[in-house]
């Protein structure tokens, strides 16, 4: 009896550990640098600035490598001086950056690896630059565009893009640019300019994108619209999500309409890590660049 | 059926298999059973059971019972699947109405290329007594678990202290999650 129950004791152990065995893939996902922000240790209060900026864009591994396949800018349109900055939101308003600044940080960076022969990106593609229309004006998120206040957001959002595709038809480098907005009101009015319907329509050396962003869900915070808010003539092409709140079912919604995955996050937990495990994300927004580049190369 | 469900199942039948106190022969049965029932201090051992994401599934539960009190050592068989582990120390507080408050510690481990991160949480939460099995052998738990990420450290990375400065700071750093305890209580004292 006692030798049965041992027998049986051990079989079902080893079976246990056999159906929890690791799984072999060949998924590589995209790094993207958060808020312009992902040197550690993550400081909010340096996000989207220029320091941080030009740091992170120079993060390689010990191989000379860059540890990024794109960096996030967040351009901000300051409704009280009808300005459009490079800022996460209104804290440091008085020292934020025009966003051309980052864009010339960018475009320099990217002409400064083309000349040293090294490759653009981490997985050795193309560079992303995501863009991020903020969708409020104000210092609560609540301060939405006006509709004149919406067209001159989208217009700095065009003329970022513009700048971008002039100066990788100069460098001879291709480059991808993503607009996210949580706000689709704005990505609509974005997509009606003659630029953007160009560039969208071409095939370099500029390809322009639209993706919408999903975080904390209404009504625990006023940016996420739910995705049956989205006009259907919008032409979303990735969806980017923070893992913790994405429900399953927006996630298959999204699947079922051939958006791209991104996920993006504040800092590595271990519930990000399984989410990226379980979903497999095209792109990782983090501010943790050197941590899960090690990790995903473990 | 779902694969954590199935490990979970598989996992029960182990201990189950290889816990001494069921393994009684019927003769020497009514005087365990009346031993059983004058203990106070009990040895625990079972399955620390998670649908949310911040832990391994199926965790593995060594405990020391008292009357008032239930001490805990959570530990990680799944470490190998993906080189990360989570190990918790926590302390049940038993009151009468089957509410045990607690709180504990948890330390991951996260595995990278040339390093490991540590990740230390503090745990306070609040379990709930399930019905019991075979006169008091197997006892279950329910719960609600607040974890917050306290510090992260090692793998040549800063260290970081989590910081309630902006939301930004802290927003991935606390989390909840619900777990359920099965432990077979081997009495002892």
């Amino acid at each position: 009896m006692t030798h049965t129950r041992t027998t049986i004791a051990l079989a079902l152990g080893a079976l246990t550990l056999t159906a929890c065995g690791p799984s072999d893939s060949e998924w590589s996902p995209k790094v993207i640098c958060h808020n312009a922000n992902c040197v550690e240790p993550a400081t909010p209060k340096e996000d989207d600035t220029l320091p941080a900026l030009t740091e992170s864009l120079a993060l390689v591994d010990s191989d000379g490598r860059s540890l990024l396949d794109g960096v996030e800018i967040d351009t901000f349109w300051y409704g009280e001086e009808d300005r459009c900055l490079f800022a996460h939101d209104l804290e440091s308003v008085d020292t934020a950056d025009p966003i051309d600044d980052a864009v010339a940080a960018i475009t320099d960076h990217l002409d400064a690896r083309q000349a040293a022969g090294g490759d653009l990106t981490r997985t050795g593609g193309t560079f992303e630059v995501y863009v991020e229309l903020k969708g409020h004006v104000g210092p609560a998120k609540s301060e939405k565009h006006t509709p004149a206040q919406r067209v001159s957001h989208a217009e700095c959002g065009r003329d970022v893009a513009v700048a971008l595709r002039d100066a990788a038809t100069a460098g001879g480098w291709p480059i991808e640019v993503l607009f996210t907005s949580f706000d689709p009101d704005l990505l609509v009015e974005l997509d009606a300019l003659q630029d953007i319907k160009d560039m969208r329509a071409s095939d370099g050396p500029a390809v322009v994108k639209l993706g919408i962003l999903q975080g904390v869900p209404s009504p625990l915070d006023s940016q996420s619209e739910p995705l049956s808010n989205i006009p259907p003539s919008l032409d979303i092409d990735v969806i980017s999500t923070h893992p913790h709140w994405a429900r399953h079912a927006s996630l298959e919604a999204a699947g079922s309409k051939d958006w791209s995955l991104s996920i993006w996050m504040f800092t590595i937990v271990p519930e990000t890590l399984d989410a990226i495990t379980r979903y497999q994300p095209d792109a990782i927004t983090t501010s943790e660049a050197n941590a899960l580049t090690r990790w995903l190369d473990r | 059926m779902k694969p954590s469900i199935t490990l979970a199942a598989l996992t029960l039948l182990t201990l189950s298999a290889a816990t001494p106190a069921l393994a009684m022969t019927p003769e020497a049965a009514p005087d365990q059973e009346t031993e059983q029932a004058e203990k106070t201090h009990f040895l625990e051992l079972g399955l620390n059971l998670r649908t949310d994401l911040g832990v391994h599934p199926i965790r593995l539960n060594v405990g020391w019972r008292m009357p008032w009190l239930d001490v805990a050592l959570t530990l990680d068989p799944m470490f190998w699947t993906d080189g990360q582990s989570s190990t918790d120390l926590a302390a049940f507080w038993l009151l009468d109405s089957g509410v045990h408050p607690y709180a504990g510690w948890r330390v991951t481990t996260i595995g990278l290329r040339d390093g490991t991160q540590l990740q230390q949480n503090l745990l306070l939460g609040v379990g709930m007594e399930l019905p019991t099995f075979f006169d008091g052998l197997l006892r279950g738990q329910w719960g609600l678990e607040l974890a917050v990420t306290a510090v992260k450290s090692g793998g040549g990375l800063p260290t970081e202290v989590v910081s309630f400065g902006s939301a930004r700071s802290y927003l991935d750093l606390v989390n909840f999650a619900m777990f359920a305890r099965f432990d077979f209580n081997i009495g002892m004292l």
